[in-house]
């Protein structure tokens, strides 16, 4: 259903105020009054852009809403009168888009960093048996391992980045609820997640160097990534 | 043109007046307001949907849907008995405020006269 000039016009007038059933009802109407009053001048030979005209001159002015309302025209945060809230410069669209195109690179990154240090493991050992224990398979593990710890620390980085950016952004009801509820959770599970990882390596890393444990030691990163699934699981983080 | 100021007051009066003859939908409202007043007067959509707003609050209308027999839906107002006290009401204070006005705005050498 496509909207008519004045639904626009109306919506317009009315979108900076807090979307309350009340406002709803009154912008309902006088949309609908407006409708009638131009379909009436349409009727009596008028052509649209007059009709449009003579409506839009009839309409009046939103102070008279407000004051009505009760609604004071700089209030961004929600009152008693409004528990909605009102409705600060919402996020841009392809800012959330990138957003969620984000949060599953996020999640892919995270997956593939503790793959790389499993497989750190599994290749130093599949080299130790096929080269004998030597320069190679030492060389493979520290590469893979570090491969694994850059993907950690940068879309770590990125991921505060992308959080700094909506930030800015107060963020609008509609969009702060279905973000917010997931949102202050999902930094807290980041974060924990991302302290997790960095415990595992400084733990993995100790246990080699000081006592060459690198054999058991490195379930550390299993078990670290475990950790971070029951963490994120804990905080209802669904991404 | 009448000043919207003076007659902020009195929009109220005449919304009542007329659902007082028949229920009514906000354009119908507004035309009336516009063809009794013979074009003198005609309320702006806020200054109507404000009033509406208003009088259902304090409950001296009521809405429902409604639709004409081959007309789209729409919203209806209907006058509640609290309604037609409030509406009695701003009468009497019409009558005393126009007695007032009339005074102060009637011309000196009259006034002079009546005292005479």
């Amino acid at each position: 259903m496509s909207m008519s000039k004045i639904q626009i016009y109306v919506e317009n007038s009315f979108a900076s105020l807090p979307r309350t059933k009340e406002v709803a009802e009154v912008k309902m109407n006088i949309i609908e009054s407006m409708e009638e009053r131009y379909e009436a001048l349409l009727k009596e030979g008028k052509n649209e852009n007059e009709a449009f005209g003579a409506v839009i001159s009839e309409f009046g002015s939103m102070d008279e809403i407000r004051q009505e309302l009760g609604i004071s025209e700089d209030q961004n945060f929600p009152t008693a009168a409004s528990p909605a809230g009102s409705y600060p410069p919402s996020i841009p669209e392809e800012l959330l888009r990138g957003y969620e195109a984000f949060r599953g690179r996020f999640a892919i990154a995270i997956t593939a960093g503790v793959v790389c240090c499993i497989l750190a493991i599994v290749m130093q050992h599949i080299f130790e048996a096929i080269f004998g224990d030597g320069f190679l398979a030492t060389t493979i593990f520290f590469l893979l391992v570090a491969a694994g710890v850059s993907l950690f620390v940068y879309f770590g980085m990125q991921k505060s980045y992308w959080e700094e950016q909506l930030q800015q952004y107060q963020l609008s009801a509609p969009v702060y609820h279905r973000y917010a509820s997931r949102g202050q959770d999902d930094t807290l599970a980041g974060r924990l997640s991302g302290a997790i990882m960095l415990i595992a390596t400084a733990v993995f890393l100790l246990l080699g160097f000081l006592f060459g444990l690198w054999h058991p030691g490195w379930v550390v990163f299993p078990v670290g990534g475990i950790l971070c699934g029951v963490v994120s699981t804990l905080l209802g983080d669904r991404a | 043109m009448i000043s919207s100021d003076i007659m902020r007051g009195y929009n109220d009066i005449m919304i009542l007046f007329l659902l007082l003859e028949h229920d009514s939908y906000g354009y119908e409202i507004s035309k009336e307001i516009q063809t009794r007043t013979g074009g003198l007067y005609s309320m702006k959509e806020t200054t109507l949907y404000s009033a509406i707003n208003r009088l259902e609050k304090g409950g001296y209308i009521a809405s429902y849907h409604g639709s004409e027999s081959f007309g789209k839906p729409r919203t209806y107002f209907t006058i509640t008995n609290a309604g037609r006290s409030y509406y009695r009401e701003k009468c009497g204070e019409w009558k005393l405020t126009r007695q007032i006005v009339d005074y102060f705005t009637s011309e000196k050498e009259e006034n002079k006269h009546e005292h005479e």
